[in-house]
């Protein structure tokens, strides 16, 4: 096990949480320009086209839009602290309350989109590599240059024609689990496939060329151990980075694959926001998927460590 | 030049060649739809046409009634509209991308020669920007400043300049440590002159390759952005928008089809280009590029 009582690894952890922080404030004062920079007034976009000068001015009191940009910016920040995150206008609840019942399936979607691209791209990677120059090799190399290339919520019209509307295999989008997971679990890692079992190609090819599988195979070690418990250590670590660097545009295209399958995470919410210009929500999943990334990031850095001794 | 160098010297693989050949020719045929679209198309891309739909009022099917590609459910026809709507793509792949590039050279240059606090900050601003859901980042700016074409251009080159940022600073660091830099430095250049006449030159070759791969990757997230309704606006011909329209056509598959199609060639064509260009780099198997 990791030892997490020694200073440095205390250090990296404090440094780390300093820098998730700071990424926080960034995305909060990004979100806060956004909202006090729109064209239009946001009393306005809340009272609808009829409102009187009354109602308006009502509103903007209630909002304390009247208060100074300084004042407005502290007060945007300590209530975004406490998760406080505004008040959405099309769907008349708390942003926050919105955005954290619809936060586990966008969750449940990405963590199932990710074990997939793992499991079978680090499986082709490390055939790849253990064959390389073979038949699959090569198709693997080939397969990855186009799946990188397919627009992914093009892929999911085309499973949702083939699997969903053609073959019946699986519903044709909602939440219905688990066969309503499959398709927007297929959708979202196959990009995530191609990538993985090309890093782990790389990374597997180096590791089994290494001194250190020659001096296990020396020992006597099974090529099958050598390769399933070290080799995978030992390209654990890229690939972990690349997909805590990737994740960020995982979510993207989770935005884009739940509007295809009418999947109810956080990326329904956000468009369906953006179609009634709700900006508290808007700008609340902005904040809350940030938020998301940056903590799985930690996670998969503690992964990272715990996999890969170098790492520490 | 990266290409110039290599190119028929006999370690490039015969198959890189064609690969490049093949690139090349689709993102020239999409480049010429994009030029003139009315010199190729067949018909005006926004008329709904008199023999447009079927007697039951249907889209055509391809080849029916001499439309190649068909017809979508307001009678226009599918290849017209697909040409004109190279347009909106190659603009995509190419604007906001170099607008990303130059923004990602200076903050490089900058960083990586400047070296101190400067560097510590613009690095950990490009860092933290860089594992943001950038996506969702881009539909809120979209929302707030509307779908105009240029803030779509804008807005495409804000949330894609901190990849390249990071892969150039880690070469400048590399070349203002090179031999070259310290003689011309010991010779009295100012850092100005350093970084523009002997730092900057030998970053293009990495330009032309995050040129061509970021190009893909521009046209799918406008492709992205449209499909959601925020990117340009209709009647401008766009694949993201015909695929908007097509997604409940599940008994019409070419209007899913065609456009799709023509997006993934597009991004197959700069990621062949791509490819070929890294495999011959100098950055290959250095895995700056990751």
């Amino acid at each position: 096990m990791m030892a997490l009582t020694s200073r440095q690894t205390a250090g990296r952890i404090l440094r780390r949480i300093g820098v998730m922080l700071v990424t926080l404030w960034f995305v909060l004062t990004l979100t806060f320009v956004l909202t006090f920079a729109i064209p239009t007034d946001p009393a306005r976009a809340i009272a609808g086209p009829k409102a009187t000068a009354d109602q308006l001015e009502t509103i903007r009191l209630s909002l304390r839009l009247d208060e100074p940009m300084a004042v407005q910016y502290a007060r945007y920040l300590a209530n975004t602290a406490v998760l406080d995150l505004g008040y959405s206008h099309s769907q008349r609840r708390d942003v926050s309350e919105i955005l954290l019942e619809r936060l586990p399936y966008t969750a449940l979607l990405a963590v199932s989109a990710i074990l997939f691209q793992l499991v079978v791209g680090g499986a082709l990677g490390l055939w790849a590599a253990v064959r390389s120059g073979g038949v699959l090799d090569k198709a693997i190399f080939v397969g990855a240059l186009v799946i990188v290339a397919l627009p992914q919520f093009w892929v999911g019209l085309v499973f949702l024609f083939v699997f969903a509307f053609k073959l019946g295999w699986f519903p044709l989008g909602g939440a219905s689990l688990p066969e309503g997971l499959v398709l927007p679990t297929l959708t979202l890692g196959l990009a995530g496939v191609a990538w993985t079992s090309r890093i782990v190609r790389a990374t597997a090819s180096e590791a089994l060329a290494s001194n250190t599988v020659l001096g296990l195979r020396g020992r006597g070690i099974a090529p099958r151990r050598i390769v399933l418990k070290h080799v995978v250590r030992l390209s654990a670590g890229p690939v972990l980075s690349v997909l805590a660097l990737d994740f960020g545009m995982l979510l993207g295209g989770a935005v884009l694959v739940e509007a295809v399958y009418s999947w109810p995470g956080m990326g329904n919410v956000a468009f369906q926001a953006l179609q009634h210009k709700d900006l508290p929500l808007i700008m609340g999943s902005v904040i809350v998927g940030s938020i998301f990334v940056l903590l799985i990031n930690a996670a998969l850095d503690v992964a990272r460590v715990y996999l890969d001794p170098r790492a520490r | 030049m990266i290409w110039r160098k290599r190119s028929g010297s006999p370690d490039v693989p015969g198959h890189l060649r064609s690969d490049i050949a093949v690139g090349f020719a689709i993102v020239g045929v999409f480049a010429l739809c994009a030029i003139a679209p009315g010199l190729l198309a067949p018909y005006d891309p926004l008329q709904s046409l008199p023999d447009g739909l079927t007697a039951a009022g249907a889209p055509r099917p391809p080849g029916d009634g001499g439309f190649i590609l068909g017809t979508d459910a307001l009678g226009r026809d599918l290849l017209s509209r697909v040409i004109h709507g190279a347009r909106v793509a190659v603009l995509m792949a190419v604007v906001p991308n170099l607008i990303a590039l130059a923004v990602a050279t200076l903050i490089a240059l900058a960083a990586g020669y400047g070296r101190g606090m400067v560097e510590t900050v613009l690095m950990r601003i490009t860092e933290s920007f860089l594992v943001l859901p950038l996506f969702l980042i881009a539909m809120a700016v979209i929302a707030t400043f509307g779908s105009s074409t240029t803030t779509v251009v804008l807005t495409l080159a804000f949330v894609s300049w901190s990849y390249p940022a990071r892969v150039l600073h880690g070469e400048v660091r590399r070349l203002s440590t090179s031999l070259h830099v310290e003689a011309v430095r010991s010779l009295g250049a100012g850092p100005l002159r350093i970084t523009l006449r002997h730092i900057l030159p030998h970053l293009t070759p990495l330009l032309v390759v995050y040129f061509t791969m970021n190009a893909a990757y521009m046209v799918m997230l406008e492709a992205g952005l449209a499909f959601l309704g925020f990117g340009v606006q209709p009647p401008t011909p766009s694949w993201g928008l015909m695929l908007a329209d097509a997604r409940d056509q599940f008994f019409r598959p070419w209007l899913i089809i065609v456009p799709g199609v023509s997006l993934a060639l597009l991004c197959i064509g700069f990621s062949l280009i791509g490819n070929t260009f890294e495999k011959n780099s100098p950055f290959h198997g250095r895995r700056v590029l990751l």
